[in-house]
């Protein structure tokens, strides 16, 4: 079974994800902040990861970055940030993918899917 | 007749020029146009009298030495005429022509928009009047262009935090309705709860939209206070039976002393305060202990305020956080945000409601030890002899 990590410090959020996702054969796990986040990602247990930015003690960005300094799985960004700009340091450090808020979870559920085929 | 010197004006303009300087200077330079006037009259005379004086002169020179005398004598008054006008414009560029350059070259960069302007000159005149109102006209264009700029900023993360607050309840209530209507996901168990977070989370929304109308109100001082003279004493009194009664409720320890040894008055908008007190309040026991918070509030005097300290119990605030804990969607404990209705404005609001007072608050913290919030209310003016004594 697929693992998916959860980076998002809002807790219905987080939990709306995990249920969802979990409904459609993955097992989630939900990191309420960043610094726990990254050293859960950096395990190796993963094979994607969901990632908000504005997360307390470390933002997204640099939790892409520092990922992607060892890790190679499929990183896709979830967040209220909308302007072009955000999306673009997002793709920049790394990331897979850019899902802006409110956004359906079944669009999470299908984009994960498909970066998981890759 | 007094004459002012232009040592004198240096001295007084090269000092910065303030008001009282200025001031100064203008009852001098006013004084000086008075007496030129006032002697200035008597010029009209001596154009007649110095052409009568010429042709005597000439009528004399012709006697005595002939047309060669007379050619003398003119080349010397042109040459002396010529040096004079020579020395009259060298004194008009100086006290005028430059000035007005500069001047103009002012105006151009304000035209332009740039605001940061100081034209240096200094000639006693009203020219020199002029620039020094230009400058301090200028000077007030900028500070006002910072002000707006800042704002603008302001307003700008204002918005981008609303934005960023807002999206993330509604996303939960769009997720969460998505997941009921979604036929293929069978939440039978969990109904209920996505239910109570899509409710919790309209609720939240709704608190945040009264924060931030209120907090909106009180940045553009467009909020109406109903200010009235009470007694601190017994208002206190009345306010932390109030308290008492709810925080014992929720098994929160409470306790409440005044130290002071007669009653004082202040301005105070009761809804108002009781706004403000209550941000601080809720924000204790959010952030405390689930079990055994204790709070304690006390009031006393400190020369012409009354300050009220609220001390709590909790888990403190680290020293790196303590500064911008009054600053608009500052959240120390982010789990807690939606659960308590934590929407990161009500200490800036309680902030906002105090100064608008004319008080202060601020807060001490130690981790693991507690924070202590201090309000502090100015005595009413009549009051503060006796607070003294």
């Amino acid at each position: 079974m697929k693992r998916v990590l959860i980076i998002e410090d809002d807790m219905d959020i987080a939990e709306l994800e995990r249920d969802y996702l979990q409904f459609n054969g993955y097992k989630a796990e939900i990191a309420q902040d960043g610094v726990l986040g990254l050293k859960k990602a950096m395990t190796g247990m993963y094979d994607i990861i969901v990632v908000d930015l504005m997360l307390p003690q470390k933002d997204g960005f640099e939790i892409i970055r520092e990922i992607r300094k060892k890790l190679e799985i499929p990183i896709i960004v979830v967040s209220a940030r909308n302007d072009a700009i955000d999306k673009i340091r997002g793709l920049d450090f790394g990331a897979d993918d850019y899902l802006t808020k409110p956004f359906s979870p079944a669009e999470l559920v299908a984009r994960v899917k498909s970066h998981m085929k890759r | 007749m007094f004459r002012p010197s232009r040592r004198h004006f240096n001295s007084k303009r090269h000092n910065q020029c303030d008001d009282k300087c200025f001031s100064t200077f203008q009852r001098i330079h006013l004084h000086h146009h008075r007496e030129f006037h006032k002697y200035h009259q008597y010029f009209r005379y001596f154009r007649p009298a110095f052409v009568l004086f010429n042709i005597l002169i000439l009528y004399l020179l012709f006697n005595w030495v002939g047309f060669k005398g007379i050619g003398i004598f003119f080349a010397v008054v042109i040459s002396i005429k010529e040096i004079i006008y020579f020395i009259f414009m060298l004194r008009l560029e100086k006290r005028i022509f430059t000035p007005i350059e500069k001047l103009k070259l002012g105006v151009d960069e304000i035209s332009k928009g740039n605001y940061n302007v100081k034209v240096e000159c200094d000639v006693p005149n009203d020219l020199g009047l002029l620039i020094y109102s230009f400058n301090e006209m200028a000077q007030k264009l900028y500070e006002s262009e910072r002000i707006q700029n800042e704002y603008e900023e302001n307003r700008k993360t204002l918005v981008a935090n609303i934005s960023h607050d807002l999206k993330t309840p509604i996303t939960a209530i769009q997720g969460y309705i998505e997941a009921l209507l979604d036929e293929n996901i069978k939440f039978q168990g969990d109904k209920d709860k996505y239910l109570k977070t899509i409710h919790h989370n309209t609720v939240y929304i709704n608190k945040l939209i009264d924060d931030l109308f209120l907090f909106s109100k009180l940045d553009m001082q467009k909020l109406d206070f109903a200010f009235e003279s009470v007694e601190i004493g017994t208002f206190m009194d009345d306010f932390m039976e109030e308290y008492k009664f709810d925080l014992e409720e929720k098994n929160i320890q409470f306790q409440y002393i005044s130290d002071l040894k007669q009653e004082y008055r202040v301005n105070l908008d009761g809804k108002r305060f009781h706004q403000a007190f209550n941000n601080i309040i809720s924000n204790a026991v959010q952030h405390g202990p689930e079990n055994d918070l204790s709070i304690r509030i006390k009031m006393y005097l400190q020369k012409d305020y009354i300050c009220l300290a609220i001390e709590d119990n909790g888990y403190g605030i680290a020293e790196d956080k303590l500064p911008h804990i009054f600053e608009r969607f500052y959240r120390i404990d982010i789990e807690r945000k939606k659960e308590y209705m934590c929407t990161g404005l009500g200490l800036a609001i309680a902030r906002e409601l105090i100064e608008a007072h004319c008080g202060e608050i601020t807060v001490s913290s130690k981790e693991k030890q507690g924070t202590c919030f201090t309000i502090k209310l100015p005595i009413l003016q009549e009051y503060r002899d006796e607070s003294t004594t």
